[in-house]
C-alpha cells in the first residue's frame, strides 16, 4: 500500500491559474492602451496659435501709406470701424489658412474647418468692460467654451469715425463715442 | 524513511510559484509604462518641431547681419569710403554674412524685404553649409526644406513667388514644421508709360525742360535727400535707397519724338510699321522711325557747384548697374532708342544724405528726330512719380527632420 503524503505538493493549483490569467490581462490591457500625455498635443497647438497670430498681424497690418504719409488704416481696424455683417473677418481669415496647400503635407487646418468667434471689449464710462460680438455668430449658441481651441489677440485703435465723435456701428449703448482702444479677441478652433 | 521534524530553513513550493508570478508581473508592467506615455516617448519629434519654430523666427522676424562690408558682392573689389559701413547682408559677400534673416528692419515682424528673399533663395550664392552655419545653428546634420510663396499677386510686371530651398522634399512622416504668414515689401520704381503720361508727343516736367535749339535734351530723375531721408516714415513703406535698388522704366519712348523733325530709316522688319510714313518709303513696306540718339545715363549733383560724379563714383559695387535700351545693353557711347530705356543701380550707402540729391540724367542728343522728353522728375512719395506696390502677403513655410 502506498501512503500519500503531502511532501512536496502544490496545494494551490487554483492560485497558479488565476496568476496567469492576472499576467495575461496586464499584458493585453498595457498592450492595447496609448495615453497622450500634454507634452505632445500642445506642438499642434502651438503651430495653430502662431499661424493665428501671424494671420491677425498680417489682417492688422496697413498695406500702404496714406497721402500725408502716415500707415493707411489696417484691414482690422476698418472692418472695426465698421459693421462686419457680412462676416468680411472671418472670411478672409479663413482665406489665408486654405491657400496652405505646399509643403508641408500632413496635418494641414483647412480653412472650412475652423470656427472662429470674434469679441471686441470696451470700457464704459463708469469703468465696466464689456464685449460684444464683431462677426455674426454661425454656429450653435452655447457651443462656444465647450470646445479646445486657441486665442488670440490684438489692440486696435477706434479714431472716432469722422469728426472723432461717433463710435462702430452696431455696438451696445453703453459704448462711449469718440477715439478709444478696443482689445480685439479672435477664438479659433477646429470644428 | 527520514523525517525532518523542524521546518527552518525550507522554501515552500507555494511560495516560489507565487513569488515568480508577482515577479513577472512587475518586469512586464515596468516594460510597458514608457510606451504607455506616448508623448515622452517621441521626443526626437519635438525636437524636430522647435528647430522648425527657431528657424522661422529668424527668418521672419530677424533682419539678419552681416559684417561691415569690405568689397563688391560679386567680384570681390572693395571701393574706399564704403568700407566699413554697416550694409545689409543681401548687398555683400556671402562669407560675410553671419545671420540670415528676411524681416525689412527690426522691430517690424513678419514683414519681409524682397531684395532679402531673392538674395536668400539664390543657390548660386549660398551653399548648403551657409544654410547650416547661418540659419539653422546646429551641427546635427538636419533635413531642411524652406519654401516661400506669396498669396496675393505680387506687383505687375513680377512673376509669383514660389522658392523653395533644402536638402529635398519632406519625408512621408516624422519632420517638424512651422509656418508663417507674412507680408511683403517690393521694390518702388519710377515706371514712366510716356505715351499715357501726359500730352501725347511731348513729355516735360518742368524744370530746364524742352529746348530743341540746344545741342542735347536732358531727362532728369531727381532723388532729394531731405525727401528720402525722412525717418519718421515706418521701414515697411519707405523709399530706402540705402537697401532697395533704384529702377527706372521709360516705355512708349517713340510717343516723345519729335513729329516735326520725323525722320525714317529703312531696316529689317522687325519693329512695327507706322502709319505716316513717307511715300517713297511706304513703298518698300519697311520704314520706321529713327529713334533718338541716347548718348549717357549720368549721375550728378545738382547742389551749387556740384561735382559731376560719373558712374562709378556715386553708384557703388556688385553687379547694381543694368541700363537697357530697347532690351539691349546699353555699350559703348551711343545708342538709338525708339521703345524703351530702362535703369537699375543701387547706389552708394552714403550717396545721398539730407542735404545731398542726386540726379540721374538721360542725355539725348541733336540728331533727328530729336526727343520731346525733358524736365524733371521728382523720386518721392508721389505714387504718379514712383510706384510703390502695396505689401503682398505670402506665406513661409519651414520643415525640419
Amino acid at each position: 500500500m502506498v501512503r500519500l503524503r503531502d511532501d512536496a505538493a502544490l496545494y494551490t493549483m487554483e492560485g497558479i491559474a488565476g496568476g496567469l490569467i492576472m499576467l495575461l490581462t496586464i499584458y493585453l490591457v498595457l498592450g492595447t492602451t496609448m495615453v497622450f500625455t500634454t507634452g505632445d498635443s500642445h506642438i499642434s497647438d502651438m503651430r495653430f496659435k502662431q499661424e493665428a497670430s501671424d494671420i491677425l498681424r498680417v489682417i492688422d497690418t496697413p498695406k500702404d501709406l496714406t497721402g500725408s504719409l502716415q500707415p493707411n488704416q489696417s484691414d482690422l481696424e476698418r472692418i472695426v470701424s465698421t459693421t462686419d455683417i457680412p462676416r468680411e473677418f472671418s472670411n478672409s481669415f479663413r482665406a489665408h489658412l486654405s491657400n496652405s496647400s505646399v509643403a508641408a503635407k500632413t496635418t494641414l487646418i483647412s480653412g472650412n474647418a475652423i470656427q472662429i468667434d470674434v469679441n471686441v471689449s470696451y470700457v464704459t464710462s463708469t469703468g465696466l468692460v464689456i464685449g460684444y460680438n464683431l462677426t455674426p455668430r454661425s454656429y450653435p449658441p452655447g457651443l462656444l467654451n465647450q470646445v479646445p481651441g486657441v486665442m488670440v489677440t490684438h489692440w486696435v485703435y477706434y479714431n472716432g469715425g469722422t469728426g472723432g465723435t461717433s463710435k462702430p456701428p452696431n455696438t451696445p449703448s453703453s459704448m462711449q463715442s469718440g477715439p478709444q482702444p478696443l482689445l480685439v479677441e479672435v477664438y479659433l478652433w477646429k470644428a | 524513511m527520514r523525517t525532518i521534524e523542524k521546518s527552518t530553513g525550507l522554501l515552500s513550493l507555494d511560495f516560489v510559484a507565487g513569488f515568480t508570478i508577482f515577479i513577472l508581473s512587475l518586469v512586464m508592467v515596468a516594460n510597458f509604462i514608457p510606451s504607455l506615455l506616448v508623448g515622452l516617448q517621441r521626443s526626437r519629434n519635438i525636437d524636430f518641431d522647435a528647430v522648425a519654430y527657431r528657424t522661422g523666427v529668424i527668418l521672419v522676424e530677424d533682419p539678419g547681419q552681416g559684417r561691415p562690408f569690405t568689397g563688391f558682392v560679386e567680384n570681390g573689389t572693395g571701393v574706399p569710403g564704403n568700407q566699413g559701413q554697416n550694409i545689409s547682408w543681401d548687398r555683400i559677400r556671402p562669407s560675410e554674412v553671419d545671420r540670415l534673416g528676411l524681416a525689412v528692419a527690426r522691430g517690424v515682424p513678419n514683414i519681409l524685404s524682397i531684395n532679402k528673399i531673392n538674395r536668400f533663395f539664390c543657390t548660386t550664392a549660398f551653399g548648403d553649409a551657409d544654410y547650416r552655419s547661418k540659419m539653422l545653428f546646429s551641427s546635427y546634420q538636419y533635413g531642411y526644406n524652406i519654401t516661400l510663396q506669396n498669396l496675393s499677386p505680387m506687383q505687375s510686371g513680377d512673376l509669383a513667388l514660389n522658392l523653395s530651398v533644402g536638402t529635398g522634399v519632406y519625408p512621408s512622416a516624422g519632420f517638424g514644421y512651422i509656418r508663417r504668414y507674412v507680408l511683403i515689401k517690393q521694390n518702388p520704381a519710377v515706371n514712366l508709360d510716356l505715351l499715357t503720361h501726359g500730352d501725347r508727343g511731348k513729355f516735360d516736367m518742368g524744370g530746364p525742360g524742352v529746348n530743341l535749339s540746344q545741342a542735347n535734351q536732358v531727362f532728369t530723375v531727381r532723388l532729394n535727400g531731405s525727401t528720402l531721408y525722412n525717418r519718421s516714415i515706418d521701414a515697411p513703406y519707405n523709399l530706402d535707397m540705402q537697401t532697395e535698388p533704384l529702377i527706372i522704366r521709360l516705355t512708349n519712348f517713340r510717343s516723345t519724338l519729335n513729329n516735326s523733325a520725323m525722320s525714317f530709316t529703312k531696316r529689317p522688319a522687325q519693329n512695327t510699321t507706322l502709319n505716316n510714313c513717307p511715300s517713297n518709303c511706304q513703298t518698300s513696306g519697311c520704314c520706321y522711325y529713327k529713334g533718338a540718339n541716347l548718348t549717357g545715363v549720368t549721375f550728378t549733383r545738382p547742389d551749387p557747384g556740384g561735382i559731376v560724379d560719373k558712374y562709378g563714383n556715386i553708384t557703388p559695387w556688385g553687379q547694381p548697374y543694368s541700363a537697357r535700351v530697347d532690351n539691349v545693353d546699353f555699350i559703348g557711347s551711343r545708342m538709338l532708342v525708339t521703345d524703351n530705356i530702362s535703369v537699375t543701380v543701387y547706389l552708394d550707402a552714403d550717396a545721398i544724405s539730407n542735404s545731398r540729391d542726386v540726379d540721374v540724367n538721360f542725355i539725348f542728343n541733336d540728331a533727328v528726330p530729336q526727343t520731346l522728353i525733358g524736365g524733371i522728375l521728382p523720386y518721392d512719395y508721389n505714387k504718379a512719380n514712383v510706384q510703390r506696390p502695396d505689401l503682398a502677403t505670402g506665406m513661409l513655410e519651414v520643415g525640419i527632420w
